[in-house]
């Protein structure tokens, strides 16, 4: 487990100083796929880089299996590093040397003889899908490749944690889609924690558990990924959120006035939002038979999140005042976020 | 033909040939000598800097300064100012041996500067990849700064090695030998224009030699 306690980390220069990470504390637990959310510059790299003491924090405690490491010598600091393993954005894989010893390089002054080496590298490569590029040297390889390669690297002292700093930033969508498969691969097979930070939700919501937004530094809200999916509570989170939804965009077609929300009489329009357990109900047409009103829907989305489904739905009603009423209180009912978006008048 | 061409240089075969061979023996000294020495302190001088892996202010602004004053000194003027070191250490002032001190003086610091810039280019991503991998300072300089920047290594070697070869020819001021002398002497002082000619081929010859040799190391390492 890995916990930060009261973690601070300011940059001094000459003219000012840059509070990177304010008061973070946090709970990563064995086998999390932990992701952390934020703009540039919001302190997430410093964040990463304060779990294996790349940076060190002004102040707080880092605690790895209950051993707080910013109290750690060198040489044991070391010791503790060899069992983080660490990708980054840019892969900083070794341009002389080939995948094979890029791979070896952590294994060296290791107690491995070479054969076991020899054996480690080559099922680490099979694991990563790249047996083939064994001799090959980095500038041959593509961005996914030179990714895959690293993870391998990361992965040679078989280490309990993997900090993936914006992995997957300068990858195209695909390539990200197929790299953070591998991640999941290898939290699952190999039971290793992940911590990855990002600032694309699309790549929490593919992977993550568990989720940490940070904003200026300080994080703002911590939880379950589909609590914060369903129950967003930071607008920080929100937006982070609705960037990655098209739902969002009825708000601009309702203020351009588009013909497909434009109200008749006795129309209204809702935006329902439902989380896991409301989806098997087949609530829409139970609407409409049991209050006599016309539900036509606009558009919506769902997200699938951890195998649950959230969705978000916009729908047209029609019906009789009381009708509708009705209506919205059975959906409440049903636990269903109701939004009242637009009704029709004279 | 050669007679013709070259009468004076003829005449001095087993002369010019001693010099060229004064000549090596001062770049195998100095030269090996300078490639340890500049190797080291340009070292010092990447991981003591500003946030270098082992930053100690005052250690490189020491060496900095040094470097700095070394390099601005003439290197014929160099010569008589080392000449107490000279004595001190190797026990004469003149002769091969009298020259080898000045020549490492000369060379150091520019060598040092140019590893500098060499371990310099080495991306700090894999400085810190290789922390994370737990490396200690020692591994980091051995594994990730020298391996990685062999073909920046091999280019600064190249052009040191090949200032070292014009420092060798005024290194002759102290009785040192080496073709330069042996231009100087003869060709210059003798008004003898064709010892001056082949001792500029011979250098020539020399310089390509060394270029192409870089070359090729570089050519080989880079990927």
């Amino acid at each position: 487990m890995i916990e930060l306690v009261g973690v601070n980390k300011t940059f001094t220069t000459k003219d000012l100083n840059v509070e990177a990470c304010k008061d973070v504390n946090l709970k990563i637990e064995d086998g999390d796929i932990f992701g952390i959310i934020g703009f540039s510059g919001a302190g997430k790299s410093t964040l990463v880089r304060c779990i294996n003491l790349l940076e060190r924090p002004t102040s707080g405690k880092v605690l790895i299996d209950g051993v707080d490491i910013t109290q750690l010598k060198e040489a044991e600091l070391r010791k503790i590093r060899k069992k983080i393993g660490m990708i980054f954005q840019h892969f900083n894989l070794m341009r002389s040397r080939t995948v094979y010893q890029n791979i070896a390089y952590p294994l060296k002054g290791s107690k491995l003889t070479k054969a076991q080496i020899d054996k480690k590298v080559k099922d680490l490569l099979e694991l990563v899908g790249l047996s083939e590029k064994l001799n090959a040297y980095p500038s041959e390889l593509s961005g996914g490749q030179k990714q895959r390669v690293a993870i391998a690297r990361a992965l040679a002292n078989d280490p309990k944690v993997l900090l993936c700093d914006e992995a997957t930033s300068a990858l195209d969508p695909q390539t990200t889609s197929s790299i953070l498969k591998l991640l999941k691969e290898v939290n699952q097979k190999l039971g290793i924690t992940i911590v990855l930070i990002t600032h694309e939700m699309a790549v929490i919501k593919e992977i993550c558990n568990r989720v940490a937004v940070m904003e200026l530094g300080k994080v703002v809200e911590t939880g379950n990924i589909l609590d914060i999916f369903s129950h967003p509570k930071a607008q920080m989170t929100i937006d982070f959120i609705n960037s990655t939804n098209p739902i969002t965009k009825i708000y601009e077609l309702i203020d351009n006035g588009a013909e497909i929300v434009r109200l008749h009489k006795g129309q209204r329009l809702l935006k329902l939002t439902y989380g896991a357990e409301e989806t098997k109900e087949a609530l829409i047409s139970q609407l409409s038979k049991k209050y006599d009103v016309v539900c036509n829907i606009v558009f919506g989305n769902v997200e699938v999140i951890q195998q649950a489904a959230l969705g978000s739905l916009i729908v047209m009603l029609e019906g009789s005042e009381d009708a509708m009423r009705k209506a919205e209180a059975e959906l409440k009912h049903y636990n269903i976020e109701v939004e009242v978006l637009k009704c029709w008048n004279n | 033909m050669l007679e013709q061409l070259i009468p004076n240089v003829m005449v001095k075969i087993p002369k010019l040939i001693q010099s060229i061979l004064e000549t090596f023996q001062m770049m195998g000294w100095s030269g090996s000598i300078s490639f340890v020495l500049g190797l080291f302190f340009g070292v010092v001088l990447i991981v003591t800097r500003k946030e270098g892996i082992m930053e100690c202010h005052p250690v490189y602004w020491v060496l900095d300064k040094i470097i700095n004053i070394l390099r601005s000194i003439p290197f014929i003027i160099l010569v008589p100012a080392t000449l107490f070191l000279s004595r001190a250490i190797m026990g004469t002032g003149i002769g091969v041996k009298g020259a080898i001190i000045p020549l490492i003086i000369g060379t150091v610091p520019f060598f040092s500067r140019q590893i500098e810039l060499a371990l310099a280019e080495v991306d700090g991503g894999l400085i810190e990849a290789a922390q994370a991998m737990g490396d200690s300072p020692l591994q980091i300089i051995f594994r990730v700064y020298l391996k990685e920047s062999i073909p920046a290594i091999v280019r600064a070697t190249t052009i040191t090695f090949i200032s070292l070869i014009g420092l060798t020819a005024m290194a002759g001021v102290v009785g040192a030998g080496g073709l330069g002398d042996f231009a100087i002497r003869y060709g210059h002082q003798r008004s003898e224009p064709d010892v001056i000619w082949v001792t500029i081929l011979i250098i020539l010859i020399l310089v390509t030699i060394a270029q192409a040799i870089g070359d090729v190391i570089i050519k080989k390492t880079t990927h």
